[in-house]
């Protein structure tokens, strides 16, 4: 037992006042235990520990992660073989392409991280061309020739995708994509998309997320169409027409302390139109928050914006446990599954397989910095071609960050959503709350599974 | 009748026995751990060998987590309530 000490990656959180759940950052170990045991191995190092525990449950203290005969840098440098394990995994699997269509909107939301970005492109590319849409379907072939790896669903993302204006590239993308076995989805303000009835279904655009910020009155006011104004009515409207047509319908909510009281009405507002009576509808709040851009953006000064853990209490009433993706339902899948909290060495796709493909040949990773010319990762212009960033990206995973490889919550958190590092410094971690919420997701988790046996 | 009586309160006796045993523990395990599959040992002996193991252990229940996960299969970004989502273009 001499060369045994507490593990530097071990999670501790109070669920009551006599149990604690204590969860280990690379095993993905979750147990519950007393007060005792979370004495004992807090001063387990310092030896100045009265407690009295017994052997079975020292053994399984050290079974489990918690106590360990390996040295500091032994662990970090264990995390560090795991992280990049299942990052290389990760990189061989299935890859995920998004097609922006046009730089333009014909919204201007001031919250909106995309803003002034159209200006930097001439009027000709600021919109697919037939000649470049088929050059986009033979880059994805290039850059994943195994067409089982390549997700058969492709987004369609701005700007704003399904404006008017685009209705006859959308069609050439969509029927083009549609001979090559693609289905697609569109991330869209939802105003114009009566004019791509005709695309909507199960074979063609079957997958929608529109965002909504409120009930009419606040919505019109933050969410208007530049020269028509107020949009609220016409995209209930077409959120009809959507589902009629078998389409998947995700409403989003931007929420901000301006209008976090609005999620109830907005959701009548939602029960009263009938969308719940379609499978395929679900509605989400979305917390605002800052990101690269705020400080350039003067018009963010107008958002107020809320902590994550304020939101996440509001939140609460939309958790459900079949909600798919969210860190309450992985915690709360390990637990019923009795399977291991799964090891995140990355925050998401940016870091592995997603390309977005823009009008005037260029890649992206991460919808969030999309044309701005510093964040290029690739060409597909004159053949496709990868530049210094596209390693920047694809090499960052927790274990090559400082402060992440030697963080408990690391494999959790995945190192933070990039676009949020001031700079773009990816040997930055984005912490933002992290350690908070995900207490109040393994509380909400354990309520659950307790409510549940 | 009286024997019925007598093994039924028997039975709710070892019940309440067995249910004080399970509240008396002081640890107890909700999930495995990947040390059950593992020693720390045989985890980095392997990790030597076959780099990607771990990925391959943990590739069917990770998959999913991600607004921008290009292995959550059906899903797009933005796709997810919760916290990996991202920003605020929306739409």
């Amino acid at each position: 037992m001499e060369n045994i000490r507490k593990s530097s990656y071990v999670v501790t959180i109070q669920l009551n006042d006599s149990n604690y759940m204590l969860i280990h950052g690379y095993t993905g170990a979750m147990d519950v235990v007393s007060k005792r045991i979370v004495d004992y191995l807090t001063h387990y190092d310092s030896k100045k520990s009265n407690c009295m525990v017994n052997q079975k449950d020292i053994d399984l203290l050290i079974h489990r992660g918690y106590l360990t005969n390996m040295t500091e840098e032994h662990e970090m440098d264990l995390v560090m073989k795991i992280a990049s394990s299942i990052h290389n995994y990760r990189k061989q699997q299935t890859k995920k392409f998004y097609i922006l269509v046009g730089y333009e909107c014909n919204f201007r939301c001031h919250y909106c991280y995309e803003k002034g970005i159209n200006a930097h492109y001439q009027n000709e590319n600021r919109v697919f061309k037939i000649q470049m849409v088929d050059k986009a379907y033979e880059t994805m072939s290039l850059i994943e020739p195994d067409k089982d790896k390549r997700i058969k669903e492709i987004m369609l993302y701005g700007g704003e995708p399904l404006m008017a204006e685009n209705a006859t590239i959308v069609k050439y993308i969509v029927q083009k994509g549609h001979s090559l076995g693609y289905k697609f989805g569109a991330i869209t303000n939802g105003y114009d998309l009566n004019k791509f009835e005709n695309l909507l279904g199960p074979n063609y655009i079957d997958n929608l997320q529109i965002t909504i910020d409120g009930p009419k009155s606040f919505h019109d006011k933050r969410r208007f169409h530049w020269l028509y104004g107020g949009s609220f009515d016409k995209i209930m409207n077409n959120v009809t027409i959507a589902l009629k047509k078998n389409v998947r319908v995700v409403i989003r909510m931007n929420i901000d302390s301006d209008n976090s009281e609005t999620i109830s009405e907005l959701n009548q507002a939602f029960i009263k139109n009938g969308f719940y009576e379609f499978e395929k509808f679900s509605f989400y709040p979305a917390i605002l928050e800052k990101n690269l851009k705020t400080e350039q953006n003067s018009d963010k000064n107008r958002i107020k914006y809320l902590s994550k853990e304020t939101f996440e209490q509001l939140n609460k009433h939309y958790w459900q446990p079949s909600k798919r993706g969210t860190l309450y339902d992985i915690i709360y899948s390990s637990i019923t599954n009795k399977k291991p909290l799964p090891l995140r060495p990355i925050y998401c796709g940016a870091q592995e397989g997603l390309y977005i493909l823009d009008p005037v040949g260029n890649i992206y990773c991460c919808l969030e910095i999309v044309g701005r010319k510093e964040n290029i990762i690739g060409s597909y212009l004159n053949g496709l071609k990868w530049n210094e960033q596209y390693k920047r990206w694809h090499y960052r995973n927790i274990g090559e960050i400082p402060n992440c490889k030697k963080c408990s919550y690391a494999f959790f958190c995945g190192g933070g959503c990039c676009a949020k590092i001031k700079n773009l410094n990816l040997c930055s971690p984005s912490c933002n709350q992290f350690p908070k919420i995900f207490d109040i997701s393994v509380k909400k988790a354990y309520e659950f599974y307790m409510h549940s046996v | 009748m009286n024997f019925i009586c007598i093994v039924f309160n028997l039975l709710k006796l070892l019940v309440m026995k067995k249910k004080k045993r399970k509240d008396e523990r002081e640890l107890s395990p909700l999930n495995e751990s990947l040390l059950d599959r593992f020693s720390v040992e045989k985890l980095e002996e392997r990790l030597e060998t076959d780099p990607l193991l771990i990925g391959q252990l943990l590739g069917s229940i990770h998959s999913g987590n991600n607004p921008t996960d290009a292995n959550s299969g059906d899903e797009g970004c933005c796709f997810f309530g919760s916290y990996y989502q991202c920003g605020e273009k929306g739409g």
